[in-house]
């Protein structure tokens, strides 16, 4: 047998799924605040740039979970772009039937700290977030998310690739202040009035 | 393998440059240019879509935000300091002026930069004029800004306006339906969002339902402001 290495003829931009999702806004994300409080916090982990194959990865699982969400809960949505004091944010799911946000992960990194470890502190960020736009969108006060996780490696013990999902609930208080927190860093930061 | 050399075969790198776009959006915004810059400041966000429907946002830093901020609707800019108008150095500048200089009325500048959205263009990439900052520093030798070199078709006519106000009584009509006919005041903007939360214009429906609009005359529903109570009729 002979095998040779093909010259790159697919690379990052063929593998993009053409996402379902509603169109980005340019200005101010939550995400863009995250990412720069990360920075921040533990350079070392988030200062480096992202690979594009395993951010790639982690779309092409949402887009599938959520097509196959829709398919078996017709209740679940993708909802429009939320706009909250200034800053945008786009859920990955929303399940009308039981109020609740749905937030889809991929993740390289082991199951088995479970997700209230600290590796896994800016998922709980972003949903906070959302939680806190939804109720401002709403009137009505949101307080649940269920997070789907693609454990790709499972617990790195023998597991193999785990697909979890879990229920969080917050006291009202930890997503208010979880919102000061990223609205401060957007004013310190000078990206918000 | 040896690697071809023809201009023809190679391929675009991540930088938009040389290509037939049509301008999704222009808005001001508050840029920190991806965490690089210091400090964020007023930039004008192009979001050009290229023939292969990818879409590029370009950033045109316009000014300081103690001068300038973004308009709440970001198709403008306010001043709020001493200065009262751009720097004819800004990319902001550079880029409206090849716009004009492409053809574009300069008439048509007005204070809402939406007057470009929809516009066809072709762009390209080329070196940036050698200036200062005002802070002293110097622009990088090897920058480069991203310009309009041809216009290529007009602002496509806007499409037919969306009737906001036909779409949201619509909207609480369903929400009535799925709620046997009734909803407390207090769950309307919920249960609106819940039948419109995926669809284009959903963001503005949910917008419009305000208690005015929920207690106007003529509408398909009774709304008891004491009960706080909206039932349909």
């Amino acid at each position: 047998m002979q095998v040779t290495l093909l010259p790159d003829d697919i690379g990052i931009a063929d593998l993009t799924v053409s996402p379902d999702a509603p169109p980005r806004s340019p200005g101010l994300h939550q995400s863009d605040l995250i990412k720069g409080l990360l920075k921040e916090l533990e350079p070392e982990r988030f200062g480096k740039p992202l690979d594009a194959l395993r951010i790639e990865m982690g779309f092409a699982f949402e887009r599938m979970l959520e097509e196959g969400l829709k398919r078996k809960f017709p209740g679940i949505f993708r909802p429009f772009e939320i706009q909250v004091e200034g800053v945008a944010m786009s859920p990955d799911g929303y399940d009308a039937a039981s109020n609740t946000l749905e937030e889809f992960k991929a993740t390289w990194m082991s199951s088995r700290h479970g997700i209230e470890d600290k590796r896994f502190w800016h998922w709980l960020v972003q949903i906070k977030g959302y939680l806190y736009g939804l109720t401002t969108h709403t009137g009505v006060e949101h307080t649940t998310a269920r997070l789907r996780v693609f454990w790709v490696n499972g617990d790195y013990k023998g597991s193999g690739p785990q697909l979890a999902s879990y229920r969080l609930e917050f006291e009202p208080r930890e997503i208010v202040e979880n919102w000061q927190m990223l609205r401060n860093y957007a004013r310190r930061k000078g990206l918000l009035p | 393998m040896a690697g071809s050399l023809r201009p023809s075969e190679a391929k675009s790198g991540g930088l938009l440059d040389d290509a037939d776009v049509t301008i999704k959006q222009a808005r001001f915004v508050r840029y920190d240019y991806g965490g690089k810059a210091e400090k964020p400041a007023l930039a004008l966000a192009v979001e050009m879509v290229d023939a292969e429907n990818q879409a590029h946002i370009e950033y045109y830093s316009a000014g300081d935000l103690k001068f300038f901020i973004p308009t709440a609707d970001g198709k403008g800019y306010d001043t709020v300091g001493e200065k009262t108008v751009l720097y004819k150095s800004c990319n902001t500048i550079q880029f409206l002026e090849s716009l004009v200089k492409a053809g574009f009325p300069e008439s048509k500048l007005g204070d809402d930069i939406s007057v470009i959205d929809g516009l066809k263009i072709h762009v390209s990439r080329v070196p940036q004029k050698k200036r200062t900052f005002q802070d002293g520093r110097k622009a990088k030798e090897d920058a480069t800004i991203l310009l309009v070199d041809k216009i290529l078709g007009e602002v496509a006519a806007a499409p037919a306006a969306v009737d906001l106000t036909t779409k949201a009584i619509e909207a609480v009509q369903k929400a009535l339906a799925a709620n046997a006919g009734q909803l407390p005041a207090a769950r309307v903007a919920l249960e609106v969002f819940k039948v419109v939360g995926k669809e284009p214009h959903g963001a503005d429906v949910l917008k419009a339902v305000t208690p005015e609009f929920l207690s106007a005359a003529g509408r398909p529903w009774l709304f008891d402001q004491a009960a706080g109570l909206l039932i349909a009729q």
